[in-house]
Formats: C-alpha cells, structure tokens, sequence
C-alpha cells in the first residue's frame, strides 16, 4: 500500500510548541507534541491510536485536521497534501474528513437544538437548504438511532450517550470519507459506551467509512481497530495489526501498558510489569529514547541514540534498540 | 364566517408548530421567570423601573406643570414648600418640582439607553476581535482599553464635554465613549475562554469562519453576563450623567435634569430642603432599581443553577 | 511504624458498616429526585468491597452516607438507618460526627488536582492531618514555635513520612516540602492515600480514586491499595464505575442500579454466574481483550429520570427477562440465593434459586413464564 493509494498519509508531521521564559519570554526551546509522526491508513479501514496523557494523540488528530496547524511534514488525503492548500480549497477538503469529540457536555452549543446543530454543516457549506435540508437531517438523526421528536430539543435534555449520537450525526452531515474519532466513549458509561461502539461499527460497514479511533483505552481500541500505533510521549513506538500487536507486543511500553489493564476477570489478577516512575515529561534538548528513563531494558546505548520505527515482522513496527539491526532480544 | 375560521385555523396551526419548535426555549423562559420571581428584591427593582418606565413615557401627559420644563417662570410662587399642587413644592424661579422632576426621568432614561447602547456596540466588538484572534491584534487593542479604563470615567467626560462644549448630547456622546471599555473587558474574557471549548473547535472542523462561530456561537452564550452588567450599569450610567450635570456640563437651563436639579439646589439647603432632596430620591430609585434587577438577573442567568 | 500498625487486635466484632433500606430524596428545581430508594450494604471487617454502577445509581450518595457527608440541602435522608461500627450515625451531632470522620473513616476522593490546598505544602496538609487524627483539633494552628507544641509536631511529621513512606512516595524527607503542583497526579493520589490512613480508620471510603489517572499510574495505585489492604488488614468501600477495578481489587462487590442495590455477593461468584439482569448485561458490555469484533452485547434504553421513574422495578423497561409484575411491584429486599450472594429481582422471589439469567433464552421462559418486554 503506498501513500498514493491509502486515504489518509501521514508524513513525518511535527506538532512544536515554543517554550518561552525569561523576562521578554524569548523562545528559548521547544516542546514537541507531535514528533516526527508518519502513519497510513487505507480506506475503509480502522487505525487505532492509543496512548496515555502527554502521547500527542489528541493533537495528532487535531493535526490532521488542520485545527491545529502542523511545525512541519505533510498530510496526504485522497493524495493531496492539506498542508499546501488554503482558503477555499481547504475548505472543500475540510467537507471529507470530520471529527467526533471526546466530551459530549461541551461539544454541542448548548444554545443550538439538535436539528440545528446537525445542519449546520450543511448550511455552511450550502449542500441543502428548505424542505431538502429538513430531511436530510431527519435522516441523519434516523442514522444515529434517534427519534424526529429529538430535533428540537436543546443539548442539556439528553444523556451522555444521545448527545454523542448527536455529535456523530453532525460529523456525518457532509458525508465524509474520514472520521477523526477522539476518545468518543471515554465520558460515557459502560453501557452506553456499547452502544455507541456498536453503533459505530454498523456506520463503517453501512456507509464505507475509515476511522482514525484515538482512545487510551486497549480493550476498545481492540474491538473497534485493525491497526494500531501506540505513542509516547510524541512518538509512535510501535505498530501493527491488531491481533498482533496484543498477541506480540514487542516495546516494552507496550507490555507495561498491556500489562497495567485491569481485566475484569477476577481470576487473573494483574502484575503490572514493573516501570520506574510515571509518564516522563519532555525536557528541552532530550537525546535518546523518550522511554529510557523508565524502561528496565534500558541500556547504554538508549540514552544517545533515538531509535527510528523499524519492521520487525510483517506490518509490525517497533522503535526500540533491542530489535535494531535485526536483533531480536528479549 | 368561513373564510375567518379558515385564518383561525391557519394562525393555530402556525402557531403550534412554533409552540413545538421553540418548546424548549419557551420551556427554558418559564424557568428563568421562575428562578427571576423567587428573589423578591430583584421583582422590587422591576417593580421600580417599570414605575419609572411609564412616568417617562406617559410624564408629558399628566405632569401638573409641564410648561415649567420648557421655560415658564411664576415669580409669584417662588420657594413654596411641598403641598398639595405643588408635591414636591418649587423651585427659586417658581418651577414645579414635581413636574420637573417627572419630566427629567424620560431624559435619564432615554440618555442610559444610549449611553449603554454605544457602549455595548464597541465594547463587545473590541472584546471579541481581541478574545478570539489574540495575538498582537488582541494585545494590541486591550492595552488601548486598558489605557482607557485607567483614566477615571468622569474626567475623561468632563475634558471631552469641555472640548466640545456643555450640552446633554455631548455628555452623552462623552460617557458612552468612556463606558465601552468595561464590556471589552468583560468579554475578551470570556471569548477567550470560550474558544478553547469543544464546541468552537467543532464549529471550525465543519467548515465554520471566525465571523460565524463569534456572532452565532460565542456572544450568545455570553449575552447574559453583557445584560446583567448592562442592567446594573443603567444605574450608573444615569449617575454619571447626572454627575455631569453636577458639575454643570450636563443638560443645561431650562432643560430639567436630576443632577443638574440636585446641584443647584445644595445652594439653598438647609431651608428649602425639598430643591435637591426630590431629585435625589428619584436618582435613588432609578440606581437601587436597576442594581436590584440587575442582581436578579444575575441570578437567572447563573449556569450553575442550570441543571 | 506503631502508628499505622493495624488494630485488629482490640476491635470489636461484628460489621463495620450496616445500611438498611436507605433512602435518600434530592430536591431540584424540577421535583423531588428519589436517589435511594432502600439501598442494603454490609461490610465485614475486612472486606474490600467494590460498589459498581453508572451515573445516577447513587453510589457516591451511599458511600457519603457513611460519614454523613451528603449536601444537606438539597438532600435529605428519608428513611432506614446507617449503622457504622454497630451505632448509626444518623442521630450524631456535629461533634460527634467530626470525631467519626477524624479517627474512624479515611476518605480518598477520585479527584487528586483539586483534592488538596494548592497553597499549603504537602508537609503542612500532612501534618495537619495527623495531628487531628491524633486528637487536636484545630491542628494548624500548632505550630512548631512554640516550645510545648514542638514534639507535638515532630511526632505528626514522624507519622506523616513514615506514611508517605508506605505508600511509595519517593524521599518523603525531601519532597515532602513540594506545593501539590509540583507532583503528577499518581504522587498526589499517593498523598491522599497516605492521608486517609492516619490513625487507622477502620474503614476507608474511595470514591473513583483512579479514575482520573493514566492506565499505567492507576495500575500503580490499585497495586498499592491491594497491598495495603493485605498488610493492615484495612476495610474498604471502593467506589467505582470500572468493572476492571473491581475484579483486581475487591473481594466482595455490590452493584447498584438507580437507586438500589441489585445484587451483592462475592466478586468471583458474581463475575462468573452473575444472577441480576442489569449485572449480567452490564459484564457482557465490557470489552475486554476476549471479545470479538461485534459481539459486545448492548443494554437497550438508558438510566431512568430520577425524578419520575418507571412505576414497578427501576430497570424492567431494559430487562430482557421483564415479567408483568416487574412493571408494577418494586423488587423484593435482596435475598439469598446460595454461593454468599444476595438479588433484589423478582426472578427470584420464587423457590429456584440456582436460575442464573445467561441461560439460552428459551429456558428462562419455560421457567418464568410469560416474559412480557417493554
């Protein structure tokens, strides 16, 4: 699959915010969110990102959509590069892929009703407007699982789980070829969060969609996925099938993080691989691998040298010293 | 007969289908005046403006003396105490108090009204160019306001009405010119905040521009802290006229006006108390209405009393 | 380390926290919210014991009742009793309830960030902390200029890094003059752990004390808590929405479905033969690394209004197994029904007691009978 072909490329993007100190808060660093990120995502299928607080994944997808601008490196949609485009072009780009956020309480205006909401995207973009429009959103909400008598109703009337329903069927609204999924069923209960997931994987199948699901949580990103690319700390230090990645987890901060889930089997009570510390901060000019500090297969060369994401087997990537060069340790 | 029960249904149908789309806004109306009716201070302080409202429309009408706004003099009746048809009594040229007093409400009110208008049109519009695009533009224009908001209001009026020349229309001007920056503050704020919400960001990723996200999503929700400082300012923005008027820069003879009225009469107080102390009272009744509802609203409008 | 040694030598037998028919009204703007409506709870010493439910079940308000800590307008305790260390505590005076709140209950709130002073060091909330655990009211202003006060504070300073220590807080000599922002959130979480410790509370309330963490960071903590639990022998009530949690921590689990506790009983049983509807459905919609693509089984409808809940038994409206009378009656007090496992369903209000709901579903209506749904 090459990068012409996937829906989505994401090439060597570099999200950089300047840090400031001193007494004219001069630049005097950078901290990188995003670094260095390269991924593809073939049409119709479903790439995972996991990772914890601090990962980038957030801003990754917030990247990719252009909502925050990227340092550097280019995002390749249906072959164009977002990067180069603006103005208008932009925006007719902007109508294919959309984004799904994760906090249903503050992603809808409270002060805008549910058909309002959903039509606004059309109404921007002009696709419909009178009787059309009406029943275009009528159909969208039929989409998501709500009722007609939901439309003129205001945000605060719904549960966590409707008012994500809304907020899907609003990203649906300019029938995207992408959704940028950012934790969508982290704020919702656990019986909610099924329905959604469901709801989601019918949508794929019936409406040919590709997802990028960011999630911090495994056992969803398993489910829903067929790819997945774990970042730390702005890096993706590993990636592969789904499968694979849960039957072969190769970086050690893949294990500890594997290792750290509580299953909900009370006869398999965890050992969470033992990690030195908590989630590293990036300092200014880090060398070397980002996990060293923590990682107890940490050897010398860890703390000079960066690893790059290499292949270890087929479609699996890992970034770590102990697999470079073809040495397969541990 | 037809045809008017053809219209009656039309208008029914109509006006159902209203009723059923604007169901929850009308549902959220009911609670706020449920929220608004609980405070009984706040129902006093519309009690007390809508009571001046109509004395300001309807002054002209029954006002006993309504020449002696306009010029008239009665030398005869000069300094009489409250009485019956004089109830505020006179003034030192004769003047119905009462009917001055009366007459000057509709000038205070209107003149808020413009005072606050002005001020909210540029206010807002500065706050949120400046909240929403930060960078050197919003830097830039909230150092011009908080330049502004470090001169004291009224000098600021008082040099501008001096440059200009004494009248009611350029202390109007003066003070609606001083008054902006408050909201500019109050808002850039807020906008700030507010674009950091999930909805904004959603907003941009379906395609919205600056321009549609501010006016239709940002300063809605922030219209309830603009009307509740905005009601609470209406007081004072009276005050200060009156202030003007004090001073002498205000609505000049014969034009009567509450400031104006309270100055002049200081000169001949103790004895003919009745000069400054009705002027006074009606000034009070205008602030402490308009603070009372202001509060109450505050209270209304209070996101933490949304469920 | 005296000071945190476990005390389960001089305790008295008997349960160390006993709720019977709890009910708890909320009043709002739009009505009288009923929140509990007969909740049942009993802890042996030495349970841990995980309440599970989602929004609205009233498991903070029931966790909160315990040191009578549930905002008192807008809400109120309308009926039964809640009985801690056999004396309940509803009748207690202010006085009586800080004594209990001080010395007997530790409490570990889910949300670290704003759970402790930004202005005060950790030493000062540490030591303020043991000294009201040790009896002194009023403990900040003991400060350690005054020379009788001096070995007063020293010995609360002693305790409070002996108990930073045991929760894994590293150099507690040094760090613990750091401002809570200078700690990420599992070392704050650590201090209110070690907080909540002091003075060996007989019973340690957390409510959602992971839920705010990192995967990794809350692994960390769960492990901390297991192995305090097994070194001082501490009775927990763990509060919490995560299934997981509750599997790798608890022995003993209640879960809660609005306003009532639908079964209750040990956690292994209850994960493997879960005998309530609601838990049933609620275990199979859980991802875990077992389940396939598709086969996460959904509850149908959502969490009734609470302020006008469906008449008859709060969750028959999502019951696959709903009979007539559920639309009616509310669910029988919880019984026994063998294996140490209590039910509030009518399902088992006959004499079967071995039906278990994740039988194949043309059983389940051989044996109730008409199943009527919606």
């Amino acid at each position: 699959m090459t990068d012409a072909e996937a829906l989505l490329a994401v090439r060597n993007v570099t999200k950089a915010f300047a840090i400031r100190g001193g007494l004219f808060k001069t630049r005097i660093g950078e901290m990188r969110a995003v670094d260095d990120v390269s991924l593809t995502i073939p049409a119709g299928t479903s790439y995972g990102l996991v990772g914890e607080s601090g990962s980038g994944k957030t801003t990754l997808g917030k990247v990719i959509l252009r909502l925050v601008e990227p340092t550097t490196g280019q995002i390749l949609f249906e072959g164009k590069d977002l990067c180069q485009l603006t103005g208008d072009e932009l925006q007719l780009q902007r109508a294919g892929m959309q984004m799904v956020f994760q906090n249903p309480y503050s992603s809808l205006d409270p002060r805008q009703s549910v058909k309002s909401t959903v039509a606004e995207p059309l109404v921007i973009f002009g696709r419909a407007r009178g009787k059309e429009l009406d029943d275009r959103v009528r159909s969208l909400i039929a989409t998501v699982g709500l009722r007609d008598e939901h439309l003129y109703r205001f945000p605060h009337e719904f549960s966590g789980g409707q008012r994500q329903r809304i907020g899907i069927a609003r990203a649906l609204a300019l029938e995207p070829k992408l959704l940028v999924l950012d934790e969508p069923t982290s704020a919702l209960d656990v019986s909610v969060q099924s329905q959604i997931l469901n709801l989601l994987l019918d949508l794929q199948q019936r409406l040919g969609l590709t997802y990028l699901f960011i999630s911090h949580d495994l056992a969803v990103i398993r489910y829903v996925c067929d790819r997945v690319g774990v970042m730390y700390l702005g890096r993706i230090v590993e990636e592969a099938a789904v499968e694979e990645l849960f039957a072969r987890p190769q970086h050690p901060y893949t294990r500890s993080l594997l290792s750290a889930i509580p299953e909900p089997d009370p006869d398999h009570r965890f050992q969470p691989v033992e990690v030195n510390g908590e989630i590293g901060r990036l300092a200014l000019d880090d060398r070397g691998c980002r996990f060293a500090p923590r990682c107890p297969f940490v050897m010398d060369r860890c703390r000079q040298i960066d690893p790059a994401l290499e292949a270890t087997g087929s479609a699996h990537l890992v970034a770590c010293h102990l697999y470079s060069d073809g040495a397969v340790s541990s | 007969m037809a045809h008017a029960t053809a219209t009656r249904s039309l208008q029914s149908a109509f006006l159902g289908r209203w009723q059923q789309e604007n169901a929850a806004s009308l549902e959220e109306a009911r609670r706020a005046l449920y929220r608004f009716v609980q405070n009984r201070l706040s129902l006093v302080g519309l009690g007390l403006i809508l009571a001046l409202v109509v004395v300001a429309l309807t002054g002209p009408l029954w006002a006993p003396y309504p020449a002696d706004a306009t010029g008239a003099i009665h030398a005869a009746d000069r300094f009489l105490s409250p009485q019956p048809g004089h109830l505020f009594g006179t003034d030192e040229l004769g003047r119905d108090v009462f009917s001055r007093v009366v007459l000057a409400t509709r000038l205070a009110l209107v003149s808020g009204l413009i005072i606050l208008a002005v001020a909210i049109s540029i206010g807002v519009t500065v706050g949120s160019i400046a909240g929403y695009f930060g960078g050197w533009l919003g830097e830039s224009l909230m150092r011009v306001t908080d330049m502004m908001l470090a001169i004291p209001g009224i000098f600021l009026a008082l040099a501008i009405t001096a440059a200009m020349g004494p009248g009611i229309i350029h202390a109007i001007m003066a003070l609606s010119v001083t008054w902006w920056p408050g909201y500019a503050r109050l808002v850039q704020g807020q906008v700030q905040a507010a674009r950091e919400q999930d909805y904004v960001e959603a907003q941009r990723s379906i395609g919205a521009r600056p321009g549609r996200i501010i006016f239709l999503h940002i300063l809605p929700n922030m219209i309830s802290s603009v009307i509740v400082k905005a009601s609470m300012d209406f007081g004072f923005a009276i005050l200060s006229l009156a202030s003007l008027g004090f001073i002498g820069v205000g609505a000049q003879p014969p034009t009567p006006e509450w400031g104006e009225m309270i100055s002049y009469g200081r000169q001949f107080l103790p004895q003919f108390w009745w000069y400054s102390t009705f002027p006074g009272l009606a000034m009070f009744v205008a602030v402490f209405g308009f603070s009372m509802l202001g509060d109450g609203l505050r209270d209304v409008f209070d996101p933490k009393s949304r469920i | 380390m005296s000071s945190i040694q476990s005390r389960v030598s001089d305790t008295p037998s008997g349960p160390v926290v006993e709720i019977e028919d709890l009910r708890v009204n909320f009043r709002t703007f739009d009505g009288v919210s009923k929140v509990l409506v007969g909740v049942d709870l009993r802890l042996e010493r030495g349970d841990v014991m995980g309440l599970v439910g989602e929004t609205g079940c009233g498991k903070s308000v029931t966790a909160l009742s315990i040191p009578q800590l549930v905002p008192s307008p807008p809400g109120e305790i309308v009926g039964g009793d809640v009985r801690f260390l056999g004396q309940s505590v509803i009748g207690k005076s202010p006085a009586e309830l800080r004594q209990l709140r001080a010395r007997h209950i530790g409490m570990v709130f889910q949300d670290p960030n704003t759970n402790l002073n930004p202005v005060f060091t950790i030493e000062q909330q540490m030591i303020d902390v043991c000294l009201c655990r040790l009896g002194y009211e009023g403990a900040v202003s003991v400060t350690p200029f005054h020379r009788s006060r001096r070995d007063l504070w020293q010995q609360a300073r002693n305790t409070a890094i002996a108990l930073l220590h045991r929760v894994g807080f590293p150099n507690p000599e040094q760090r613990i003059k750091s401002y809570p922002h200078e700690l990420s959130g599992g070392m704050r979480q650590r201090v209110l752990i070690a907080m909540s410790l002091a003075g060996n509370p007989d019973l340690l309330i957390a409510d959602e004390p992971t839920t705010a963490l990192d995967v990794s960071t809350q692994a960390q903590v769960l492990r901390l808590i297991r192995d305090l639990v097994d070194e001082f022998h501490l009775t927990v009530l763990l509060v919490t929405h995560n299934l997981g949690v509750v599997a790798q921590v608890c022995n003993r689990v209640a879960v809660m479905y609005a306003g009532r506790v639908v079964e209750s009983g040990e956690v292994r049983r209850i994960f493997k033969s879960p005998a309530h509807p609601y838990t049933v459905g609620l275990l199979r919609a859980v991802p875990t690394m077992e389940t396939r693509r598709g086969a996460l089984e959904e509850i149908p409808g959502t969490i009734p209004n609470l302020l006008s809940p469906p008449p008859g038994c709060r969750f028959h409206l999502r019951c696959p197994h709903a009979m007539d009378v559920c639309g009616v009656e509310p669910p029988p007090p919880m019984r026994p029904i063998g294996d140490g496992t209590t039910v509030a369903c009518h399902l088992y209000d006959g004499d079967d007691l071995n039906f278990r709901p994740d039988r194949p579903v043309d059983q389940v209506v051989d044996k109730v009978g008409t199943a009527g749904n919606d």
